[in-house]
């Protein structure tokens, strides 16, 4: 056979049988990421309500996309958990990062500031990394009426700090608006 | 060459790390726990493993001419695969290690030994090629973690597959301590420490076995 033809088919089979080998191999393992992943957000919402001996019946979660902007820092809302005992809402939220994308969990309760989880981030140590783990210390039982600007400062990371920030924020003004309709 | 002296090279002769220099990016990436430098040495262990099987098989049908993109897409058919695996059953392993298990595509060691070895050799030689080279991979992370996070941490810990902790033990107080051990510095003067130590012991025992060959040439003669 000519070479033209040859090498080229073969190098086309080659594709052919390595693109059907993966597309077997995704359709094994996407379910099964898809229920590690709703596995480990229900036990991250479990946990982060922890402090009030929420079960697991307690929570009620919503799939909503509440915040989908390229020109907030392409920060999103994939879900809503809301515990109307303790009039407590936490949200997961995912947003881009110096080092690309990361996910974490925010809560509310009580009028305060629940907590912050994380939930995977990629980000270096010393920069953003150091930034996402003191942000539940920063954060954990200050007052909701306050921006979370007024208690996270991060100077030299911004590229990590504004998106995240700028979810929390957004994450605050919801719970804020949630909690006048439970009053109500 | 018996099957024995295969492995044995890639582990001490021909170790990927400290004589080839070879996968450099994963092992200074990678290395700064014990627990994500088993699981990027396992990941490659299989990738290469794979890799040379079917390299070693498919290398008599392979044009030459076409030859290194079609062990590129093995390679990295391979990798994909594994790395859709391990995020489906070891989701800790696979948040750990990051973008680093996709880079194992790149990695010098797996299209190398493709290349230098299976494409040229039968298909038992290469699956002992590949498990030589990848207990030598792994010594070298193994070695270059365990100083790492000793000294950067004083703590020697382990995760199960899904990333929760199964135990730490501190073995250095905190202040004492040099968290330098665990940033990207620490990780090349660790491995260059480790290279010249590798080094020098492998030449004490050439230079010893080649005395010892002298002196029993000299009594026979």
């Amino acid at each position: 056979m000519n070479k033209l033809v040859k090498l080229p088919l073969f190098l086309g089979i080659c594709g052919a049988a390595c693109a059907g080998i993966l597309a077997g191999v995704y359709a094994l393992t996407s379910p099964i990421v898809e229920a590690n992943k709703a596995k480990a957000e229900a036990e991250a919402y479990l946990k982060i309500f922890n402090k009030y001996n929420v079960l697991n019946t307690e929570i009620t979660v919503e799939k909503t996309m509440m915040l989908e902007d390229d020109t907030l820092y392409n920060s999103g809302c994939e879900s809503v958990a809301t515990v109307q005992r303790i009039l407590g809402r936490a949200y997961t939220c995912k947003a881009t990062g110096y080092g690309g994308e990361f996910s974490f969990q925010v809560a509310f309760a009580d009028g305060k500031y629940l907590g912050y989880t994380d939930l995977g981030n990629n980000e270096t140590s010393g920069f953003g990394k150091d930034l996402i783990a003191k942000i539940d210390n920063l954060i954990s039982n200050k007052d909701v009426n306050n921006a979370v600007n007024d208690y996270v400062e991060f100077s030299g990371v911004s590229k990590t700090g504004k998106p995240l920030t700028t979810a929390i924020e957004v994450c605050r003004l919801d719970y804020l608006s949630w909690l006048d309709t439970q009053s109500k | 060459m018996k099957k024995g002296t295969i492995i044995l090279n890639g582990i001490i002769k021909e170790n990927p790390t400290f004589v080839l220099f070879l996968g450099m990016c994963p092992i200074l990436a990678t290395s700064s726990s014990i627990y994500s430098a088993i699981g990027m040495s396992v990941c490659v262990f299989i990738v290469l493993l794979l890799s040379n099987i079917i390299i070693s098989l498919v290398s008599r049908i392979t044009p030459n001419e076409i030859r290194i993109p079609v062990y590129i897409i093995i390679i990295a058919t391979i990798v994909s695969a594994i790395s859709m695996l391990v995020n489906a059953f070891a989701p800790g392993i696979y948040s750990t290690l990051g973008a680093y298990l996709q880079l194992i595509v790149v990695n010098c060691i797996i299209l190398g030994r493709a290349e230098s070895y299976a494409s040229k050799n039968k298909v038992v030689d290469s699956i002992m090629d590949a498990i030589g080279i990848s207990l030598g991979f792994l010594l070298a992370m193994f070695i270059v973690a365990f100083i790492r996070e000793l000294f950067g941490t004083g703590c020697l810990s382990m995760n199960d597959l899904s990333g929760n902790p199964l135990f730490s033990i501190r073995i250095i107080p905190e202040a004492f301590t040099i968290p330098l051990f665990v940033q990207p510095t620490g990780a090349f003067l660790v491995l260059g420490i480790c290279v010249a130590a590798f080094v020098a012991i492998t030449t004490s025992i050439n230079n010893k076995k080649a005395n010892k060959a002298k002196k029993l040439d000299k009594e026979a003669a």
